[in-house]
């Protein structure tokens, strides 16, 4: 035993106070026991987040009104619910994170984020902090050992990864999910917007457009992402789209689109040489629960 | 070091061996020490007493359960609300609100938060604090101007631009002499700006931690 390695008991407990009653000596051993008593409890860990969501099951991803389910952005990693700041124990240097989650079809990776566990855009599988979605069958519980500042406030931020695995949009229920676009049509791209001179066809013939009495299911928040081609080239990386609908009956269709990284909007200027458009989706994910504990080690 | 008429509580460190191990002389530290820790942890250090989350479902139109989103209101609205015991000792109530809004005309949010009676029974009236001492948060956030032509901004685009907020109330002595069980808990949320045409500000929170503290 070194005199500068930490010694804690197990367990916090009561110790006799007739070894330590008035006038009495003290050894080193009973001073041991008061300090490792004391060390235990220093050490005692608490629950920082308990963050529940529905965890109905029965149905589609679709029909889990108050779950936390998104679908996978297509480039890198993208932000899953809101950070979740919390207070813990001064120290602590490290929390446990538990998730409780489902992953569509593919494997799924969720980066914990923190103050002392930076964003990543490079983590992979098996980086601290990264925590696996593997079976695609049933939901899973899965953990991380998440760094967190030694002060007594943190947050936590998760993202999501995945694989390449996209199917292209049910036009059933979303309207056209490809086409070609022909040179020279007007057509403007911003940071996050689109805007399209349909012609002929109207934009409303192509895609369905909100309908705030009824609601129905268009491409607007559907977790679907456009992505434009030509002669094997892509014009623009994939993106998500935001909403879209038509301005004012002129036959200009509109979409605007998030994007998928937690970076500033970047401006993008194209030229329209023709090509073609679709329209696909990602695999998707649930999660029912997310937990954090501080961590019981010494530091 | 040595200090017999106050409590020193404002760290807990480990104790190495080094303080006690067949070191006579210096007993006193492995005593002090412990004895500071148990001040530390009866005192101090934020502890959880509530988490509200929101659902987030972007997937087709499955999202009922999301909170809906607040346009401009001149008046408080609650974000969350509880019925929770405050421990002995608690001194402060705090909340961490992760939110968003779009404004068009740069409005700023103000959160409080506040505790009912200490009768065991939920008040009617929750026992708020004045606007002086609420902990505002300021949060500025000019948005963009067509997302806030629909009447159902897109979660998206709340979450492109995520603040976090706090507030807290200090409670009053009667709750840190004695464990109040059945405490009524309120978090509201309200905009600045007393234009009541101000339609298009927009307010959505993500998730709400509530806990408390013993600050001595």
């Amino acid at each position: 035993m070194s005199i500068y390695s930490f010694e804690r008991f197990n367990h916090f407990g009561w110790l006799d106070s007739a070894a330590f009653a008035d006038g009495k000596s003290l050894d080193a051993f009973k001073l041991g026991c008061i300090a490792w008593n004391h060390n235990a409890l220093r050490d005692e860990r608490e629950p920082v987040l308990s963050v529940p969501f529905d965890a109905y099951q029965d149905g589609s991803f679709v029909d889990a009104y108050g779950a936390l389910q998104m679908r996978h952005s297509f480039a890198g990693w993208s932000p899953v619910y809101w950070p979740m700041p919390f207070m813990k124990r001064p120290h602590c240097g490290k929390i446990d994170v538990r998730i409780y989650g489902l992953s569509e079809s593919v494997r799924a990776h969720i980066q914990c984020v923190t103050a002392a566990s930076p964003f990543n855009p490079n983590a992979k599988e098996g980086d601290a902090g990264v925590i696996s979605l593997l079976n695609a069958a049933t939901a899973e519980y899965v953990s991380a050992e998440v760094k967190v500042a030694r002060g007594s406030i943190e947050q936590l931020s998760l993202f999501s990864r995945i694989s390449i695995q996209e199917s292209l949009g049910d036009d059933g229920t979303y309207g056209r999910n490809a086409g070609t676009i022909g040179p020279g049509t007007d057509f403007k791209v911003g940071g996050d917007y689109l805007m399209w001179n349909f012609g002929s066809p109207a934009p409303a013939d192509v895609w369905r457009f909100n309908n705030e009495a009824s609601y129905t299911s268009t491409y607007s928040r559907s977790g679907h992402s456009i992505v434009f081609q030509t002669d094997g080239g892509l014009y623009l990386p994939p993106k998500r789209i935001e909403d879209i609908w038509e301005i004012g009956g002129q036959g200009v269709g509109y979409i605007s689109w998030r994007n998928q990284e937690p970076l500033a909007a970047e401006e993008i200027e194209m030229l329209n040489r023709g090509g073609t458009w679709s329209i696909h989706a990602q695999s998707a994910f649930r999660i029912s629960s997310i937990c954090a504990y501080e961590s019981r080690e010494i530091i | 070091m040595t200090q017999f008429d106050g409590v020193e509580y404002s760290t807990c460190q480990l104790i190495p061996p080094a303080h006690y191990h067949a070191k006579a002389s210096l007993a006193g530290d492995a005593l002090q020490a412990a004895m500071q820790g148990a001040y530390y942890f009866a005192r101090h250090s934020g502890r959880m007493l509530l988490c509200q989350p929101y659902g987030w479902n972007n997937i087709g139109a499955g999202r009922y359960a999301q909170r809906a989103v607040q346009t401009y209101n001149a008046n408080y609205w609650r974000i969350a609300e509880g019925f929770i015991d405050v421990p002995p000792y608690a001194t402060h109530i705090v909340a961490l609100i992760s939110f968003a809004m779009l404004s068009q005309d740069e409005h700023s949010v103000l959160h409080r938060i506040a505790v009912g009676s200490d009768t065991g029974q939920p008040s009617s009236t929750p026992v708020a604090p004045s606007d002086e001492t609420m902990v505002a948060a300021f949060q500025k956030y000019k948005g963009d101007p067509r997302s806030q032509l629909k009447t159902r901004p897109d979660p998206s685009v709340f979450f492109a631009n995520p603040k976090i907020a706090s507030c807290e109330i200090e409670l009053d002595t009667e709750y840190t002499e004695t464990s109040n069980a059945g405490v009524e808990l309120v978090v509201e949320a309200k905009f600045t700006k007393e234009e009541a045409s101000s339609n298009f500000s927009c307010y959505r929170p993500g998730f709400i931690w509530v806990g408390y503290e013993c600050r001595g």
